[in-house]
């Protein structure tokens, strides 16, 4: 994937049209126009161009343009072509030209659906290539261009990601618009509002702002839409492009905005007040502000019973302590305080490491390098070759590694269960920097034992309490501590007692559940 | 973090700053040091100081309420003017630098002969060093929040460290009471009230930093009732567990007890659990005193930043710790004799004169602008209750 | 000698981690007193590693207060 050019940031608002485009009117000849098109376009064949002509008139009396792949081909023909064709004949002549543009499009186009006009070049472009069916008339400064969109896309499917035991498993598609009516088919209320804005010189993404009016705050808002128009891109190709260049720490490892891709969790955290973007293209939505629970927090938590939730949540936090501290922790003990395990342990433990070469720390980093090479690898094979690559890594590399002397029996569990501890956690984006961090606490470990490994606890919770996500602190609601939101923080009240909502949203309408 | 940032606590964060602070090094090393005068009544030492203390806090809190959110420095400065303000803010400032040479040194002292023998000591401050001042750099409101979320870990490890001292208290160890008479018991509570409460002065630089504009009181000394509690039991559960005996010759009697406790045969030697406490409880109060040194030199030189004192200052306090510690037995006699002295006069009778500028002298006209006036508010003083014999 | 070295590294680290904003800031009282700092702890800290004895600071303590004997005599 090449790197994007990434001019400096603006507040303007001119992303959506390349400079040489923009401004540039609509020739009133049919005929200029179209040579113009196929010359920008360099002849590409799936321009797709059909012109009317009168009889007697040498002259095209309109034409219509549209995009092979992109377009409805037969709606156009039937609902614009043939009217077109019928119609036309009777304004031609002086008729044509004296018509008032506005009249004439809705007399003729109407029966076509939503008709747009077009005013210059830079937007004609853009519709068209959007999929957009582009009608030409003589005479007329203006373009019109009517919604006639359909391509291939893929289905609303099951997730692979983020599967749910019980729950909707639908997840978004690459569809802009079906994924926004994945999100209105949740909440059936006229305060859903979405705003639409184009980013990226290039591809023209459209981006979608949704948020209810009247939940979401409007400093947080009015942050996101400046953030967003601030980006001057030549591309966005993923939610992952636009993540970067609105989040507000740009240097550190955790992220600010969460991504998800089941409808039902971005309802869920509309309802909260907060703020999604969807982006055309990609299943992955992003949603802000966002606080450091939600990434423990999965969409099933809430449809299982309250207590069977809370305790995986509990459960959830307990295994990133693992996965970030297990291995530094064993090699603190192993080096710095062996006194602390019990006699049995520790002479068990010393046996295993008599023939080991290394000390602890090289140990332990030669296992979890290993590791993560194996999952990097395990990602992009083939599905064919996957089952037998993940038996040869546990079974053969491991073992073969501790009947080597190279690692000892204990640093295979402990990589091990640090490993698939990783995965209880709901967010992915959440698990690279515990994956990344643990080896920063390794390096400690060795360095400063116990201590060491207490005082990188600080520094990291320092860093993970300076954080914010568009203005609201990050660390919320455990710090600064709010009541009425520890309902669904570590635990996860049950449903009629959790009455609030949470200080994402605005004062206005805090309670959830009415008494009427 | 340059000072006029508008970074805000709140107030239980301000609270809870306060109760981590006054425990601070306390719980490593005042059951000695009580101990060492009052043998088995060191818990009615402890006592005697918690009520010094609360008094003490009531100072504390009629100085922060009179502040009315204005920085320590520039409430002296209005009123002794640039030079003589300057001087006396520079005294307060020394002590907190000889407080935090105090810390690093029992930290270092402790950390070398009970968790990582093998470690050289400067490696030790170093590194704690290092990760204080990364913890100024942060700022302010980062730290009182990790200090929120910390909190109930703090408390929760106490509370498990005495529930499972409990069944090995013995109560004749508490036995005879007063056998000795009250002179020990003073003796034994001067240490301890100047180490858990008067050292605690520095919570006047925090103040500017609260958020709202109401009185301070009841949070300030929530949180040296509640830090105050903790030391009491402390020193209470190490009588009655240890015995005066064994207090006065061990030098971390908590430690000691973290490493009595047994559950089973299973839970043993958890006392890397409970030093997480400990280091909790002194980098805050090593973190307070650093921060009213390094935001304190940059108000008095009128500096608009703060944090590249932060290295430098960090230099020089490690070579002073360890020059300052060549053993412990030195130190410690210097500790017990002349440093109560100490924190008494800079952190006690400097306050008390602020208290008396603050309220009876009326502010010079201010030189920067937007400064909030303050009239003369005629109140009457608390007087601290400590026995002066001499 | 090694570890006059290191502190003389870690001067020069400290300073080019603030030195250059300072400048940019053109904060010159400050970056006065931060070299001002830096090299009285540079000093100190060479000298403490070339072992070369340096005052205690608690003697200073010990002097303020030198009349009072020692506490314990109330």
């Amino acid at each position: 994937m090449q790197r994007q050019p990434f001019t400096n940031r603006s507040s303007s608002n001119d992303n959506q049209m390349l400079p040489e485009y923009a401004n540039i009117p609509i020739d009133p000849s049919v005929e200029n126009n179209l040579v113009r098109l196929k010359r920008d376009m360099g002849g590409s064949d799936d321009l797709i161009m059909r012109q009317i002509h009168n009889e007697g008139i040498n002259t095209a009396a309109a034409a219509v343009v549209y995009i092979d792949g992109l377009s409805n081909a037969m709606a156009i023909n039937q609902y614009i072509f043939d009217v077109l064709d019928y119609s036309l004949p009777r304004y031609d002549g002086e008729d044509m030209m004296t018509l008032d543009a506005g009249s004439l499009a809705k007399k003729l186009l109407n029966g076509m659906g939503p008709v747009r006009t077009v005013t210059d070049l830079g937007s004609l472009y853009k519709n068209l290539l959007s999929g957009q069916a582009i009608i030409m008339l003589r005479g007329h400064q203006y373009a019109y261009c009517a919604d006639i969109r359909e391509w291939k896309g893929r289905d609303v499917t099951e997730s692979t990601n983020q599967t749910s035991i019980r729950g909707p498993r639908e997840s978004f598609t690459e569809t802009l618009r079906t994924n926004t009516s994945l999100i209105r088919r949740k909440i059936k209320d006229p305060r859903l509002w979405m705003e639409t804005v184009t980013i990226g010189h290039m591809t023209k993404t459209d981006v979608t702002l949704m948020y209810i009016n009247g939940l979401a705050k409007p400093d947080v808002l009015q942050l996101v839409r400046d953030r967003l128009s601030a980006i001057k891109i030549d591309g966005i190709l993923d939610s992952g492009y636009i993540e970067e260049l609105i989040e507000d720490n740009k240097w550190s490892l955790f992220p600010t905005i969460f991504n998800t891709e089941l409808p039902d969790n971005v309802a869920g955290q509309l309802l909260e007040g907060r703020v999604a973007i969807l982006v055309e293209g990609t299943p992955n939505v992003l949603i802000a502000p966002t606080q450091m629970v939600t990434f423990f927090q999965s969409t099933e938590d809430y449809y299982q019973r309250t207590f069977y939730a809370s305790l995986l949540r509990i459960l959830r936090f307990g295994s990133v302590f693992i996965s970030l501290l297990f291995p530094s922790l064993y090699i603190a003990i192993t080096t710095f305080h062996r006194d602390m395990l019990p006699a049995s342990l520790l002479i068990s433990l010393a046996a295993q490491r008599e023939g080991v070469p290394f000390p602890a720390f090289f140990e332990a980093l030669i296992m979890e390098i290993t590791f993560e090479i194996l999952r990097e690898a395990g990602l992009r094979m083939p599905r064919a070759i996957g089952q037998a690559v993940s038996v040869v890594g546990t079974l053969v590399i491991g073992q073969a590694a501790v009947e080597a002397g190279i690692v000892s029996a204990a640093m295979v569990i402990v990589v091990s269960i640090t490993a698939i501890s990783t995965f209880t956690l709901p967010a992915y984006s959440m698990s690279i920097p515990v994956r990344i961090l643990r080896f920063a606490f390794m390096g400690v470990a060795a360095s400063f034992g116990l201590f060491g490994i207490i005082m990188g606890f600080f520094v990291l919770m320092l860093h993970l309490c300076a954080l914010r996500s568009f203005g609201e602190p990050f660390m919320a609601p455990l710090s600064p501590f709010i009541k009425t939101d520890m309902q669904d923080a570590l635990f996860r009240l049950p449903r009629w007692l959790m009455f609030k909502r949470p200080e994402t949203s605005l004062k206005t309408d805090s309670s959830r559940i009415r008494k009427n | 973090m340059s000072i006029y940032s508008n970074a805000k606590i709140s107030v239980r964060q301000f609270a809870i700053l306060i109760m981590i602070g006054t425990v601070g090094d306390s719980i490593l090393i005042m059951p000695t040091i009580t101990a060492a005068s009052s043998k088995q009544d060191a818990w009615l030492s402890m006592l005697l100081a918690f009520f010094a203390g609360i008094l003490t806090g009531g100072i504390f809190a009629a100085i922060a309420n009179r502040l009315q959110r204005v920085s320590l420095y520039e409430a002296i400065r209005q009123r002794l003017g640039l030079w003589f303000g300057g001087f006396f803010f520079l005294l307060f400032i020394f002590s907190s630098f000889m407080c935090i040479l105090t810390l690093l040194s029992e930290m270092s002292q402790f950390m070398t002969t009970q968790l990582m023998p093998e470690t050289p000591v400067n490696a030790i401050i170093l590194f704690f060093g290092a990760v204080i001042i990364i913890a100024y750099r942060y700022g302010i409101e980062a730290y009182a929040r990790m200090g929120e979320i910390l909190f109930p870990v703090m408390m929760g490890l106490f509370v498990l460290l005495v529930v499972l001292l409990m069944p090995q208290i013995k109560w004749p160890n508490m036995l005879p009471i007063m056998a000795r008479g009250f002179l020990p018991i003073i003796n034994g509570a001067l240490p301890a009230y100047c180490t858990g409460f008067v050292e605690m002065a520095v919570l006047l630089m925090l103040v500017p930093y609260v958020e709202g504009n109401g009185k301070l009181t009841k949070h300030i000394l929530k949180g040296f009732i509640v830090g105050g509690i903790i030391l009491f039991l402390i020193v209470l559960i190490s009588v009655l567990v240890l015995g005066p005996a064994l207090m006065e010759t061990k030098y971390y009697p908590t430690f000691v007890l973290a490493q009595k406790i047994m559950i089973g045969h299973f839970l043993e030697r958890i006392e890397a659990v409970m030093a997480f406490l400990w280091v909790i409880t002194v980098f805050y109060k090593t973190l307070i005193h650093f921060f009213t040194l390094t935001t304190g030199l940059a108000q008095v030189f009128r500096l608009k930043e703060s944090k590249m004192l932060t290295i430098p200052l960090g230099m020089i306090l490690l070579v002073c710790t360890v020059v300052g510690t060549p053993n412990i037995t030195t130190y410690n006699q210097i500790l017990i004799d002349y440093y109560p002295w100490f924190d008494l006069t800079f952190f006690l009778v400097l306050p008390l004169i602020m208290l008396f500028l603050i309220i009876a002298v009326k502010q010079k006209p201010p030189k920067v602008q937007g400064q909030q006036p303050q009239g003369q508010q005629p109140q009457g003083q608390q007087q601290p209750q400590q026995p002066q014999k001499n | 000698m090694t570890s006059v070295l290191a502190v003389l590294a870690l001067a020069a680290g400290a300073f080019w981690l603030e030195a250059p904003g300072l400048i940019r800031r053109q904060q010159f009282r400050e970056l006065s007193a931060f070299l001002v700092l830096l090299l009285i702890g540079t000093v100190l800290y060479s000298l403490l590693m070339l072992q070369l004895s340096l005052p205690n600071p608690f003697m200073l303590v010990k002097w303020m207060f030198r009349w009072m004997g020692t506490a314990k005599s109330f």
